[in-house]
């Protein structure tokens, strides 16, 4: 039999897939590392879809390399972008220094409910980023490091970063139960800002995002294919209605704009919105 | 490994006091430039802390919503729990504040011995031990305010009355104190026993309630075993007050000891995790109203976002709009 690969369903196991423990390794979460098990990142983001944003750092790479061919002034600009970060946010800066860690949050999470890794409870995926915080802006961390919950950001803590930032859907359930309202929506968000500022991006997000500043849309339909679906759906009209229309792209001094969401050019049952 | 290495500080932390007050002689360190030094830390440092987290500004405003949003008046909204003004995040903030309101709501999960299943329950116990322990502490700390003021404040004497009920031993035997040697005993059984728990706990975890249970247990010795001499305590927190500090060297060393934990933990505060005290009443998340549908709010560092205009896509794809009939403004 061929070798599966991960994007194919037969790859997965569905009895191992329940199979959930939610007790913790024995290594502390600061000596366990990241384990880039296939089939549990998303792709990065593509550097051609960078370029067209102007964003830092594109080039192709893949999480699990080795090098992550970061730019060589990588840690000064991650220091840089939490520090203004920290000005700019009043919630980044308490959500820093308030958790006492007392676990409410813990098993609220989803992806740590289904998957049982103890760096998706919110409290320990905060933790990631908060530890770096103390290291580099609170006295306590500076004087007593690890006993104050600090570590050096290395490229470990980076892949790290990138790793569990995005096992986060912003679904803000674990700020409902923090006795603070910590919320990690907003703190995964500072550290997927933070990545992208050295250009770790996910293609799920980078791709539709250029696209949409491209086209208008995040498919990357151009205006002759977009005029060509719009047919298409004119015969498929004709052809059950009978009634022929033409409908007008681009019209100039037209009474009406119509705006349809851009998956309606792609999938049913969005293309019948369209249509209707 | 972080259990123990707290623990050991707390302890050498005692033993510098007794050795400190009983070989050194140092009652003045002890007694007051500590405390005096710790005071200044924890107005200084807890000061600062405030002080940078309001100059911070909050561009979005994006409370926990929990209940329904205010909208039109036939749909019930949740005026606690989704506040749309100052009177829903009053009263959203002060069941938060006085009664953990959010710890309240705590669930557990599990799995199901033996099978795949993921069970949910409730779980009130770290809310009431927080309860107990924060309530406690509050009373023992007016309590304590009979040594630093003549007459002893009627609140003081209140609490004391309240607390000392039964009426139980010589001296009397204040329920709180030994309910917050309970909560904090249970706070710190929770970190050690539940395995998710301990794995997100760090010795700047265990060393505050290590801190605590010192001081706890020393207080309850001075007050039930030592019998240490009132009067003199009451003479050093007097003087303490009115900056002419007397440290008087009959005091048995447990005091000292005492007091150091005490001054250590204060000196500690704004620069630990214990700074939640004040974070409490900032966080945006929970002191905001969501009113965002109502009332227009400027983001104040709004940035110029960068554009791609119809000329650009226009200039990009001109040729095939021509070739495909798309009307375009420049031929």
């Amino acid at each position: 039999m061929a070798e599966l690969k991960p994007d194919e369903m037969d790859y997965y196991d569905q009895e191992e897939l329940v199979q959930i423990d939610y007790s913790p390794p024995r290594s502390g979460w600061m000596d366990t590392p990241v384990d880039f098990r296939p089939g549990s990142w998303i792709y990065p983001g593509k550097p051609r879809h960078l370029e067209y944003l102007g964003l830092a750092n594109p080039r192709q790479w893949s999480p699990t390399d080795d090098d992550w061919q970061l730019p060589p002034n990588w840690k000064e600009i991650i220091f840089e972008g939490m520090r203004e970060r920290l000005d700019k946010y009043r919630s980044f800066k308490i959500f820093m220094d308030c958790c006492v860690r007392c676990g409410a949050c813990a098993d609220k999470c989803h992806f740590f409910i289904g998957g049982g890794d103890p760096k998706n409870m919110p409290v320990l995926r905060a933790e990631l980023l908060r530890s770096v915080y103390r290291r580099d802006f609170t006295t306590a961390g500076k004087l007593l490091g690890r006993f104050a919950g600090a570590r050096d950001l290395t490229e470990d803590v980076i892949k790290e970063w990138f790793y569990y930032f995005f096992q986060c859907t912003e679904c803000r359930r674990c700020s409902v139960y923090c006795p603070y309202g910590i919320d990690t929506a907003e703190i995964t968000m500072m550290g997927r800002e933070l990545l992208n500022l050295l250009g770790l991006n996910v293609n799920w997000v980078i791709e539709p995002v250029a696209n949409c500043f491209r086209t208008g849309n995040h498919l990357g339909i151009q205006p002759h294919g977009l005029k060509d679906t719009l047919e298409f759906f004119a015969d498929d009209i004709e052809e059950i209605t009978g009634i022929r229309i033409d409908p007008p792209i681009n019209k100039k001094g037209a009474e009406i704009l119509f705006v349809t969401p851009s998956g309606d050019f792609l999938a049913d049952p969005g293309t019948f919105t369209c249509m209707g | 490994m972080n259990v123990l290495a707290s623990f050991c500080i707390v302890i050498v932390l005692a033993l510098l006091a007794i050795v400190g007050v009983q070989l050194g002689g140092l009652y003045l360190l002890f007694g007051a430039v500590l405390p005096y030094v710790a005071i200044a830390l924890f107005l200084g440092g807890l000061t600062y802390r405030v002080v940078s987290w309001a100059r911070a500004p909050v561009p979005f405003r994006i409370p926990t919503t929990c209940g329904q949003q205010k909208s039109l008046p036939w749909i019930k909204s949740s005026r606690l729990d989704n506040p749309h003004d100052g009177v829903g995040v009053l009263g959203r903030m002060a069941l938060e504040v006085l009664l953990f309101r959010s710890l309240f709501r705590n669930s557990r999960t599990e799995l199901k011995e033996g099978s795949n299943k993921v069970v949910f329950g409730p779980d009130k116990w770290l809310w009431f031990g927080a309860l107990l322990f924060h309530y406690s502490f509050l009373v023992i700390f007016v309590r304590h305010m009979r040594f630093f003021s003549e007459p002893v404040p009627s609140l003081t004497l209140l609490l004391q009355g309240l607390d000392g009920f039964f009426q139980v031993g010589v001296p009397v035997v204040y329920m709180t104190s030994f309910m917050f040697l309970a909560a904090v005993a249970y706070l710190f059984a929770r970190r050690i026993i539940s395995p998710m728990v301990r794995y997100i706990s760090l010795p700047a975890d265990y060393f505050p309630l290590f801190l605590l249970l010192g001081i706890g247990t020393t207080g309850v010795l001075l007050r039930h075993i030592v019998k240490t001499d009132v009067v003199g305590v009451k003479e050093l927190g007097m003087g303490l007050l009115s900056f002419s500090p007397v440290a008087s060297q009959d005091l048995h060393y447990l005091f000292y000891v005492h007091l150091f934990l005490v001054t250590v933990l204060i000196a500690y505060f704004p620069f630990s995790k214990l700074v939640h005290m004040a974070g409490v009443f900032l966080s945006p998340t929970r002191n905001l109203a969501n009113n965002n549908r109502k009332r227009r709010h400027v983001n104040p560092w709004d940035y110029a976002v960068k554009t791609h205009t119809y000329q650009e896509y226009e200039e990009e794809f001109r040729d095939k709009m021509i070739k495909a009939g798309i009307p375009v403004e420049k031929e």
